[in-house]
């Protein structure tokens, strides 16, 4: 019985021991003097502060799990889901959980977009991305896509997204969550580039889309021009024209039109309600951070 | 066997009775549209008023048709080309070396029998020289036209022919009746109202027609006639051989008879076109009911000024002809089939490559 005891305990004490060694990711520190910023990365007077207040993490790691919102198993569940996502789609992914948010309000982004996308720029991530943040200071979460991910995911499909998710979110079910959204992000990729974004590239790291030239219209109406014009001067060309009417030869003083009957039947009215049209544009929405790279992307409050 | 024969001679003269009531239309007693015979009643039905009538009702009511008188023409040799059969007349002061509508040489000379003498004659206006000219001007600023076309000893084979021309004057009645609608449209800020009104419309009238010519000419293709319209007729004079000398004369071929309903054709148009653009102020209109009938018919026989020059190209003969009297020249004009589509295709393809370039300078991509 004893020994049974000393086994109890000494088993609740080593998982007692994984437990918070999981729970707490591995940070490096940043000084003034090494900011370990990826190379890419301009430092600016402007942009130190904002580097100075996102953690360091290992890359590999996938799951930073600050606030300590996941379990061992949940966090084992969700790398594997992660896994299973940069291999299908050659892009990064981070789920990251914060309890406390050092960022402040930035270039029309909350505080919330701003961590999720410093924490992609200052860490050593692929350049197309996708970090998906739960910020419990400002009990938001949010998507944060960079590079191919902008383009995967329009505006429409983080919104689907999020909206898969937010249930569990509110019921503080936050591994579910995370996991719904890795999945339906996959399947996502899947469905490939949406129709919103097919004229829309990377232009050194920034969104931007284009119109395509309308080719097909452009030579339809060269072709019908073309045709109509030449076959007008084949028609010039042919002057022997046999004449069906008269009119040359009506003697106007002889001519009388002397029975005019206007006979007023029915009348209808019918109307139509105007339409007002509102123009969605599609495609997805950006915008910069600190870094200067563009970003997209969506969040909401549960 | 009499029997037989008498049959065979009676339904020959019902058929030439028939072709001359084609000529001579009865009219209704009571809205005086053409009648048709029907076949099932043995009488004359009216499709306007929709009555039917007998013979007798009808002999008052014939289409009246008046020809002016013609003398027997002399003192004129004719030339028939053994190829194509045209008569041509010329004085004895002019000969002729080959067939002016098929170029045959074959052609007999003979004195002139059972001609008449035209009631009017418009003499030519315009030289040798000038019909020249203006073909010569046909080709300016016709890329396509084959280079080889106008050769130059082709030109020379101009001829002036007076053409055998039939004027018709026809005073005609014309009725049509339909639907018609207005269509007025406004908006308020919600709603936007069309409002469409619907009437029963008639027009009719009488109207007018003098000398609506019609070639005389098996020869002559009556479209190319038509093209070089219209004459001036104020010009007409007094037939005299005099206006002859230097000139050809085609003997008329087809009588007034055989060619009246060309003339009826485009007349009948005419009254229609009048009557439609008198409903105008409809938006839409739908002609149910349409009628033309001639009342009566005057007919003169004219000579009328055309140059002539038949240009064999491609084992084809085209024929120009230019109007004596006003120099209005018409001849459809061959296109070098080859430069027309390899052109076409060159400015396709420029237009594309302009139009795309200005896309791309507008910040499109391809």
């Amino acid at each position: 019985m004893k020994n049974k005891l000393i086994i109890f305990s000494l088993l609740f004490l080593f998982t007692l021991n994984i437990t918070n060694v999981s729970a707490s990711t591995n940070t490096f520190p940043r000084t003034e003097s090494d900011l370990q910023v990826p190379s890419n990365i301009l430092i600016t007077e402007e942009n130190k502060p904002f580097i100075l207040n996102t953690p360091k993490v290992d890359a590999r790691e996938k799951v930073y799990d600050f606030a300590d919102l996941f379990t061992d198993v949940e966090e084992e569940e969700l790398y594997n889901e992660i896994l299973s996502y940069i291999k299908e789609t050659s892009m990064d992914f981070a789920v990251v959980t914060i309890s406390e948010n050092p960022k402040s309000y930035f270039n029309g982004s909350d505080s919330t977009t701003v961590y999720a996308d410093d924490f992609h720029d200052y860490n050593d991530f692929k350049p197309d991305a996708v970090v998906f943040l739960i910020d419990m200071e400002n009990r938001k979460f949010y998507i944060s896509t960079s590079g191919k991910a902008i383009i995967m995911y329009d505006d429409s499909r983080i919104d689907s997204t999020l909206d898969i998710a937010e249930f569990d979110m509110k019921n503080n079910a936050y591994a579910k969550a995370s996991k719904k959204i890795v999945k339906s992000l996959k399947n996502y990729y899947k469905e490939g580039i949406p129709r919103s974004n097919r004229n829309c590239e990377l232009e050194d790291g920034k969104y931007k889309c284009y119109k395509k030239v309308p080719i097909v219209p452009i030579a339809l109406v060269s072709l019908i021009l073309v045709i109509t014009i030449w076959l007008c001067i084949a028609s010039s060309y042919k002057k022997i024209k046999a004449k069906t009417n008269a009119a040359d030869y009506v003697i106007k003083k002889k001519t009388n039109i002397n029975r005019r009957i206007d006979l007023f039947l029915t009348s209808n009215t019918s109307r139509i309600r105007i339409e007002t049209t509102t123009s969605s544009s599609g495609g997805s929405s950006t915008h910069s951070s600190s870094s200067g790279s563009s970003h997209g992307g969506g969040g909401r409050s549960f | 066997m009499l029997k037989i024969i008498r049959a065979i001679i009676i339904s020959y003269y019902i058929i030439k009775g028939c072709g001359f009531m084609n000529v001579v239309d009865h009219k209704c007693p009571n809205c005086n549209a053409t009648l048709e015979f029907n076949p099932k009643n043995q009488k004359w039905d009216c499709h306007y008023c929709k009555s039917s009538f007998e013979l007798k009702d009808l002999k008052q009511n014939e289409v009246k048709y008046e020809k002016a008188n013609s003398k027997p023409l002399k003192d004129l040799d004719v030339y028939t080309c053994k190829n194509c059969g045209a008569k041509i007349m010329t004085d004895e002061n002019t000969t002729a070396t080959f067939c002016v509508y098929c170029k045959s040489t074959a052609i007999i000379k003979d004195r002139l029998v059972d001609a008449y003498e035209p009631n009017k004659i418009i003499p030519f206006k315009t030289t040798k020289e000038d019909a020249i000219e203006a073909f010569k001007n046909v080709g300016i600023r016709k890329i396509f036209m084959p280079r080889e076309f106008k050769d130059k000893k082709n030109i020379q084979e101009m001829k002036g022919i007076y053409i055998p021309f039939w004027l018709f004057d026809f005073e005609c009645e014309g009725n049509i009746s339909g639907s018609a609608t207005r269509v007025s449209s406004w908006s308020d800020t919600k709603y936007h109202y069309t409002k469409t009104d619907h009437y029963k419309v008639e027009r009719g009238g009488s109207i007018t027609f003098e000398n609506v010519p019609v070639d005389g000419s098996k020869h002559f293709d009556n479209a190319i006639m038509n093209s070089i319209e219209p004459f001036n007729y104020q010009d007409l004079c007094d037939f005299n051989y005099s206006y002859l000398s230097g000139f050809y004369a085609e003997k008329y071929n087809q009588t007034d008879i055989e060619v009246i309903k060309d003339g009826k054709k485009r007349t009948r148009e005419s009254v229609l076109d009048i009557l439609k653009s008198d409903l105008n102020r409809y938006h839409t209109t739908i002609i149910d009911k349409e009628n033309v009938d001639i009342l009566n018919v005057k007919v003169k026989y004219v000579l009328l000024p055309v140059w002539l020059l038949n240009i064999k190209y491609k084992n084809e003969i085209r024929p120009f002809a230019m109007n004596g009297q006003t120099g209005k020249m018409v001849g459809d004009i061959p296109i070098d089939k080859k430069k027309f589509i390899f052109s076409g295709i060159i400015t396709i393809i420029i237009m594309i490559a302009i139009t795309v370039g200005l896309f791309l300078i507008g910040g499109y991509k391809l």
